[in-house]
């Protein structure tokens, strides 16, 4: 099994020390498009905190929770379920919900995903969307990178929201488990569906969810 | 003193009061920031700090400043006041303070009244609400931010993209 819990490499500190690169993205405008008619926004970051994503929704003029989830404390919890047969998917559900540190109340408005499900089995990523699905509503917005095709995975490393237009990455030297397409990740991510899939020059596979 | 103090059993409550001489004893002490300022002025602005080998399990509340480079399980609340969790802190407890800096290891939630800031030596874990939060490069950080600006503390105008953002037909117009 290929899960590599991040930032466990001396490789991958010295990386996190770098300069931040900015990838121009096609979709942010359109998964912010609302922002502004929001009263209360909760988003849900998969990643660890992140200082420009927390300036980023700072400056709104919206009140904001932003729940930062650090998925990469979980990989190597989970790796071991999809080595058992049979896969016990309800473990898995329950492992993320623990996880996810989320209130039964809690209702997810954003939810970045950025690179995150590379890391994991499909049935890690649908155990991921039942455990998200009861904080899902009918506005909720998603976002994620895909890979082009399974051989192909995208680059790793560390997201943030830049701007309304770009997010910045500060680049991760190691290889990403899985390369899911886009077509992986709907069969699996299924408490959103993908309603945009647009090709970046980087090679990133930028995607759009919605319930 | 908290120093006085750093025996009593777990629960047990530590008092700061304004009126108290400044001294320090065992681990904690504190220091007076100015000595030309009267004398209310000078005990607003002193800070107590708990030292590297002190531990405490209990209520922290008080007038003053204060900088844990200790450990501390419990709580700390200090609306009105500075409080600093040095590298060497370790503190399993709810904070409550005007100003929240954390240097070192917090597990807890976290309320600053103006302002969170988590360095990139600080460690937290824990849900934190706050007007303004600042996360260091290299700080850790999971769990929640809750953040409401407030009437008065919201910008005029709504975010706007950038000006690289903007396309070069946008930007001509805008000049």
């Amino acid at each position: 099994m290929a899960f590599r819990r991040r930032q466990s490499t001396p490789e991958k500190q010295a990386s996190a020390t770098s300069t931040p690169q900015r990838i121009q993205s096609r979709l942010l405008p359109q998964l912010f498009s609302d922002i502004d008619e929001r009263q209360h926004i909760h988003v849900l970051d998969l990643g660890a905190g992140s200082n420009a994503t927390l300036s980023f929704f700072g400056q709104l003029d919206t009140a904001t929770k932003i729940t930062f989830a650090d998925t990469s404390d979980l990989c190597d919890e989970l790796a071991p379920l999809t080595d058992q047969a049979p896969f016990d998917f309800i473990h898995a559900v329950q492992t993320w919900q623990r996880h996810l540190g989320l209130q039964p109340q809690d209702q997810i408005d954003y939810l970045l995903m950025w690179d995150y499900l590379h890391y994991f089995e499909p049935g890690i990523i649908e155990a991921l969307s039942t455990a998200l699905q009861p904080h899902v509503h009918r506005e909720s917005r998603g976002y994620g990178f895909g890979s082009l095709h399974s051989g192909k995975p995208i680059r790793g490393g560390v997201y943030a929201i830049g701007d309304e237009n770009s997010v910045t990455l500060t680049p991760d030297p190691i290889t990403l488990p899985h390369a899911h397409s886009q077509q992986v990740i709907a069969d699996n991510f299924i408490c959103m569906h993908i309603t945009r899939g647009t090709l970046l020059r980087e090679g990133h596979l930028e995607l759009l969810f919605e319930a | 003193m908290f120093g006085r103090d750093s025996n009593k059993k777990d629960g047990e409550r530590f008092e700061e009061h304004s009126n108290e001489e400044s001294g320090h004893a065992g681990g904690v002490s504190r220091q007076t920031r100015s000595s030309n300022l009267s004398s209310n002025q000078s005990i607003s602005r002193s800070t107590a700090m708990i030292g590297q080998s002190i531990q405490i399990n209990g209520t922290i509340t008080g007038a003053e400043n204060l900088v844990i480079e200790g450990t501390v399980d419990g709580s700390v609340e200090l609306p009105d006041q500075d409080l600093t969790i040095g590298e060497s802190g370790q503190v399993t407890a709810n904070l409550d303070a005007k100003n929240v800096t954390v240097n070192g290891q917090v597990t807890g939630d976290i309320k600053g009244s103006e302002k969170v800031v988590i360095s990139k030596t600080g460690r937290v874990k824990g849900n934190i609400t706050a007007p303004r939060v600042t996360l260091e490069d290299g700080a850790k950080f999971k769990g929640s931010i809750d953040m409401d600006p407030g009437e008065s503390a919201r910008p005029a105008a709504k975010i706007a993209p950038t000006a690289a953002a903007l396309s070069p037909e946008v930007k001509q117009e805008a000049s």
